[in-house]
């Protein structure tokens, strides 16, 4: 019992309270404009380019399984999982899925 | 007089304690963002360690390992510890990353060389003042399945494969908003073009 109040005062001294935070990540939807070594640029839905960093830890899924960084094409469709990279102020990809191709839509 | 020197060093002691309590939250406040300090963290360990009887630190899984287990296993994890844990252990989630302490990566020797028996009593018990809530009905000295079963599937994580993480994913919870746009995601990706007014923009 005595061992279990110490357990309990050490660990509240210890504890902050119990909170979430949110982060920044977001999804970005979109087509492939350009391909520049590591960093792919899209024209999201809205029309707007924006530039995504792509890393090692990318993962690419296409069709629900995995997929590789040789699928991104220009004119692909892709859905984005990225999170703000602040230093760089660009999205840093976590998850690219891939899907169609508008020259394949366009058939 | 003796008593008295030691009721006093006592209260000097406990008032320099709270003293210093008071100082270390006003200059770091309550905000989870902060990583735990190395000494922080390392005492936390200690007395979490301390906190588990050594009865149940030296309990024996109950339950066979078997493929059906694992299975079972993954499909619990995925839809009840993933939120904050993630579907391969890594803690790397909006919520897993917003607590404090943060969600640990479990795939880790920090996690991989606790017992089985402490894993069970933290899965089953939860850790108190932090965000690992305790699992499982409490029946006194029955075993409870599902948390020796998510013992046997914390000890895969080391070798999780991206099939199943990927499998994993279909079976973690979402909500209505989520689920819509998932549906929206294969539309697009599919070649369907999504009106402006009907674009779902949600946001972790």
């Amino acid at each position: 019992m005595y061992k279990r109040f110490i357990a309990a005062f050490a660990a509240f001294v210890l504890s902050a309270v119990l909170v979430h935070a949110h982060g920044t990540a977001t999804h970005i939807t979109g087509t492939i404009t350009a391909i520049e070594g590591d960093h792919i640029q899209i024209k999201d839905q809205a029309g707007k380019p924006v530039m995504v960093m792509l890393g090692k830890t990318t993962k690419y899924l296409k069709s629900e399984k995995a997929s590789t960084k040789a699928e991104l094409k220009v004119g692909t469709r892709v859905v984005i999982d990225a999170q703000m990279d602040k230093k760089m102020n660009m999205y840093a990809a976590e998850e690219v899925r891939i899907g169609v191709t508008e020259a394949a839509k366009a058939k | 007089m003796k008593r008295i020197h030691v009721a006093l060093v006592t209260l000097v002691v406990l008032a320099g304690l709270i003293l210093g309590l008071m100082a270390y939250v006003r200059s770091h406040g309550f905000s989870a963002r902060a990583e735990p300090s190395a000494a922080e963290a390392f005492v936390a360990r200690k007395v979490r360690s301390f906190a588990v009887p050594r009865k149940a630190r030296e309990a024996v899984n109950p339950i066979a390992a078997s493929p059906e287990v694992l299975s079972t296993a993954m499909a619990h994890f995925a839809d009840h510890c993933a939120t904050c844990h993630a579907n391969d252990g890594s803690g790397d989630t909006a919520i897993g990353k917003g607590l404090s302490p943060k969600a640990p990566d479990m795939r880790l020797a920090e996690t991989q060389n606790l017992t089985d028996g402490e894993i069970y009593y933290i899965i089953h018990n939860g850790i108190r003042f932090t965000g690992m809530p305790a699992f499982g009905e409490d029946k006194g000295d029955l075993p409870d399945k599902d948390s020796w079963e998510l013992v046997h599937f914390i000890r895969h994580l080391p070798k999780i494969t991206e099939d199943e993480i990927l499998a994993m994913k279909k079976m973690n919870p979402r909500s209505p908003t989520e689920l819509a746009e998932e549906e929206q995601i294969r539309r697009f990706l599919a070649g369907e073009d999504i009106p402006p007014e009907e674009q779902i923009h949600h946001r972790h």
